[in-house]
C-alpha cells in the first residue's frame, strides 16, 4: 500500500477523535481544526517513522497538546492556516450546554482541561490518562476532581445568570406594563 | 434549559454536548494535511528567517526581506583598522550534523564561544542530541562529545560560565520536557529536572525561570538547580514572556552566546491582563503595568515595557504615565518591536507572506528608515552585512553577493561572511570591515556546500575566532590577533 493511502486511511480513522481532543484543549473550533491539520502535517513528514509506533494516535495527541500550549507556535500555525485554508464550512448553532462548558473550560488550568478532555470526550480511564500524561493515578484523580469541582462552580454561576436573564425576559414578555413601570 | 452541573452524570451530558459540537466540525482532509506537510518541506529560507526573528527574538535575518540598500561602487579598499589576520584554521571538532529541519528550515546546531572555548550542539528531531566543546587555542576537545539521546523539538541551548544549559523534549519523556545543566569543564550532567511543558521555562541571567503551576513562578539557581525564590500569583494565570536585553551588547572575548551580562536581570511575566517585571535573581517585583489590550509579545527596554497587540505596539512606562502607541503595522499584519541600539527600537510587521521592518527613534517613535539590525554608536549593522549610518545611508562598501551574515566584533569592527555561488556549491568569504567607513579586507574563504544559508547563520564568534557547523563537524578559524 502506498504511503499516502496508508496515511489517508489512518487519518480517516482517527482525525475526528483528534479533533474532539483538540476542541477540549482549545475550546475553539477554528483553532482545533488548525492544530489537527498541523499535527497530521507533521505526522506525514515523519510518516515512515510514525507508522511504526505502537500507538501513532497518542503521538498525535501529544503534538496537539504541545501545540495547544505553545503560544508562539499557535500564532505561526494560525497565520499559515489563515493564508492557506478556505473558510470553514458553516455549522449549526451549538448546543447551549456546550457553550456554557466551553466558557467554563477556559477557566481551568491546562492539566485539568487535558484530563477532563481525555476522560469525558475520549472515554479514557484514569489509568490510561495517567499513562498518557506520565502522571500518577492519584494525580490524575486530583486533576479530575478539582476540574469537576471548578467546572460545576462555573457552570452553576453561569446557569444562575442565565436563569435570571430568562426570568427577566419572561417578565418583560408577560408583563410589558410592569416592565415599563419598573423602569 | 441547561442541566444542573452539580452531578457527574449531568457533567457528562455537558461534555456530550461539547463532543457533539466537535463532531459536527470537520477536521479537514488527509490530502490537505499532506499538502501542508509537503509545503513545509519546501518553505523558503526567507520564511525561516522571519520566523526565527519572531519566535526566538533574535536578529536572524528579517533584514533579508527588508528593502536592500543599493551597494555603492566597490573599489579596492585599504585594510581596516583593528587586529584582523588572514583566516587561520583550527583543528575541527568532528560531529555528525543533520541538515536543516524540514519544519522550519532551521539548522539543528549552534555555537557559543566563551573564554576561548567553542561549545557546540547538534541534533534533535531524528538525530541524537550531541554536545561538545573545542579549545580554540589548542584545537583539542575539552571533553569527549556527550550524547544525550533522541529529542523531539529542537532544544534550547544556553551558555553561562557556570554551565551549559539544555532544555527540550526528550523522546523518552512523553508529556514532560527536561532541563539539564552540563559542567562546562567535563560535560558531566550537573543537575536535571523534568517539567510540564504546559507551563514553560526559560533560561535567564544566572537563573532558570520555571512555572510550576498556572499561577506560580520559581527561580532555579543556574549552578545547582536549587530553588532560589518562589512567586505566587493566586488566582491568576502566568506566562513567562522573557525579557529584552537592555541594549544590544557587543561580543567580547568572552562572547556572543554567554547570557551573563547580556540579558537584563529583570524578567517580564504576563499575569492575566498585566505585565509584572521581576528581578530574575531575587524574584522581587520591579513594578507592574496594566495592558490596554490583549498582547502577544512583550519585552522590557530600560524602564519601558513594549507589548505587541494585533497591528499595534504600545509602550508602557514603568515609571507611571499613560501608554504610548509606538508603532502600527500595515493593514493585515501583526506587529512586535524590540530594542536594537541606544535610543532605537526595531519594529517588525509580519503576516504569513510578508515581513517588513523599520527602525524607530526610541524617544519619539518616529520612523527613521526601513531596516533591521543592531546599532553600536552611530553605525547600524543589518544581519545580512549592510552597514548604515543612523539616517539609513549605506556606509562604504557592502557585500559582494546576495547573501551575507555579519557580527559586530568591536565598536570599530565587523566580521562578515558572504557567499558566492559556483556551479554546484557556494564559497563563503570572510572579511573584516571597518565600522567607521566600511573599508573591508578579505581574510579568507571556505567551502560552504550546496545550501549554505542555514549553516552560516548557525556560526558563532568571539572577538578572535569564528566557528561554523559543516556536515562533518564544527570548523574553526582564528580571524584576529591580540
Amino acid at each position: 500500500m502506498p504511503d499516502s493511502d496508508e496515511f489517508d486511511t489512518f487519518y480517516r480513522g482517527t482525525a475526528q477523535r483528534l479533533l474532539r481532543y483538540a476542541y477540549g484543549l482549545t475550546t475553539d473550533s477554528a483553532e482545533a481544526q488548525d492544530l489537527v491539520q498541523e499535527a497530521y502535517a507533521r505526522a506525514w513528514q515523519r510518516w515512515r517513522q510514525i507508522r511504526s509506533y505502537q500507538d501513532p494516535e497518542a503521538w498525535l495527541r501529544l503534538v496537539v497538546t504541545r501545540l495547544a500550549t505553545d503560544v508562539w507556535r499557535r500564532l505561526r500555525i494560525r497565520r499559515q492556516a489563515a493564508a492557506s485554508q478556505r473558510p470553514p464550512a458553516p455549522v449549526p448553532p451549538p448546543d447551549e450546554n456546550a457553550l456554557l462548558l466551553v466558557a467554563a473550560l477556559r477557566t481551568l488550568p491546562p492539566p485539568h482541561r487535558r484530563a477532563l478532555t481525555l476522560h469525558y470526550l475520549l472515554d479514557r480511564s484514569i489509568a490510561q490518562i495517567a499513562a498518557e500524561t506520565n502522571a500518577s493515578e492519584g494525580t490524575v484523580k486530583s486533576w479530575l476532581s478539582r476540574g469537576r469541582a471548578a467546572l460545576a462552580q462555573h457552570l452553576r454561576s453561569d446557569l444562575g445568570q442565565e436563569t435570571n436573564h430568562r426570568r427577566h425576559s419572561a417578565n418583560d414578555t408577560t408583563t410589558p406594563t410592569g416592565g415599563s413601570d419598573a423602569r | 434549559m441547561p442541566a444542573d452541573p452539580s452531578t457527574d452524570s449531568n457533567l457528562t451530558s455537558f461534555f456530550a454536548a461539547l463532543g457533539a459540537l466537535a463532531d459536527r466540525t470537520s477536521p479537514g482532509t488527509a490530502e490537505g494535511a499532506r499538502r501542508r506537510g509537503e509545503r513545509r518541506r519546501h518553505r523558503l529560507i526567507a520564511s525561516y528567517a522571519a520566523v526565527a526573528v519572531l519566535v526566538a527574538g533574535v536578529a536572524g535575518g528579517a533584514a533579508w526581506l527588508a528593502p536592500r540598500p543599493a551597494p555603492p561602487p566597490a573599489d579596492p579598499q585599504p585594510t581596516p583598522t583593528g587586529t584582523f589576520i588572514p583566516l587561520r584554521s583550527v583543528a575541527p571538532l568532528p560531529m555528525e550534523i543533520a541538515g536543516p529541519d524540514p519544519d522550519d528550515g532551521s539548522l539543528p546546531a549552534s555555537v557559543t564561544v566563551l573564554d576561548g572555548v567553542a561549545y557546540v550542539h547538534a541534533g534533535g528531531n531524528d538525530a541524537p542530541l550531541r554536545v561538545g566543546a573545542l579549545n580554540l587555542a589548542t584545537g583539542s576537545p575539552v571533553f569527549p562529545t556527550v550524547d544525550l539521546g533522541l529529542w523531539d523539538q529542537g532544544p534550547v541551548i544556553a551558555m553561562d560560565r557556570d554551565g551549559l544549559y539544555v532544555q527540550g523534549d526528550p523522546r523518552d519523556a512523553r508529556s514532560e520536557e527536561r532541563m539539564m545543566m552540563l559542567d562546562p569543564a567535563t560535560g558531566a550532567v550537573r543537575w536535571e529536572k523534568t517539567f510540564d511543558p504546559f507551563y514553560g521555562a526559560i533560561p535567564a541571567d544566572g537563573v532558570i525561570l520555571l512555572c510550576v503551576s498556572p499561577s506560580t513562578v520559581v527561580g532555579l539557581d543556574w549552578r545547582t538547580g536549587e530553588e532560589l525564590w518562589r512567586r505566587p500569583y493566586p488566582g491568576r494565570t502566568v506566562t513567562i514572556s522573557g525579557g529584552y536585553t537592555s541594549a544590544p551588547s557587543l561580543p567580547s572575548r568572552a562572547t556572543a552566546g554567554d547570557l551573563r551580562g547580556h540579558l537584563d536581570t529583570r524578567v517580564v511575566i504576563a499575569v492575566g491582563e498585566s505585565i509584572d517585571v521581576i528581578d530574575g535573581r531575587s524574584g522581587q517585583s520591579h513594578g507592574t503595568v496594566t495592558l490596554v489590550d490583549d498582547h502577544r509579545f512583550a519585552g522590557l527596554n530600560d524602564d519601558t515595557v513594549f507589548a505587541g497587540a494585533g497591528r499595534e505596539v504600545w509602550a508602557y512606562p514603568m515609571t507611571g504615565g499613560a501608554p504610548t502607541l509606538a508603532y502600527t503595522a500595515p493593514e493585515g499584519m501583526e506587529a512586535m518591536a524590540m530594542p536594537c541600539g541606544a535610543g532605537l527600537l526595531c519594529a517588525v510587521a509580519f503576516s504569513d507572506t510578508d515581513v517588513s521592518t523599520v527602525v524607530l527613534d526610541r524617544s519619539t517613535y518616529q520612523e527613521l528608515f526601513a531596516s533591521y539590525g543592531t546599532a553600536v554608536g552611530d553605525r547600524f549593522l543589518t544581519p545580512d552585512g549592510h552597514l548604515l549610518d543612523l539616517t539609513g545611508q549605506v556606509v562604504g562598501p557592502t557585500g559582494n553577493d546576495d547573501e551575507m551574515v555579519s557580527w559586530w566584533v568591536s565598536t570599530a569592527d565587523v566580521l562578515t561572511i558572504d557567499l558566492s555561488e559556483t556551479t554546484d556549491e557556494y564559497t563563503a568569504t570572510v572579511s573584516g570591515v571597518s565600522a567607521q567607513d566600511g573599508r573591508r579586507v578579505e581574510l579568507g574563504q571556505f567551502p560552504a556546500g550546496p545550501q549554505p544559508i542555514p549553516w552560516i547563520h548557525a556560526c558563532g564568534i568571539d572577538t578572535h575566532y569564528l566557528v561554523c557547523p559543516a556536515g562533518d563537524g564544527f570548523h574553526a578559524w582564528q580571524f584576529a590577533a591580540d
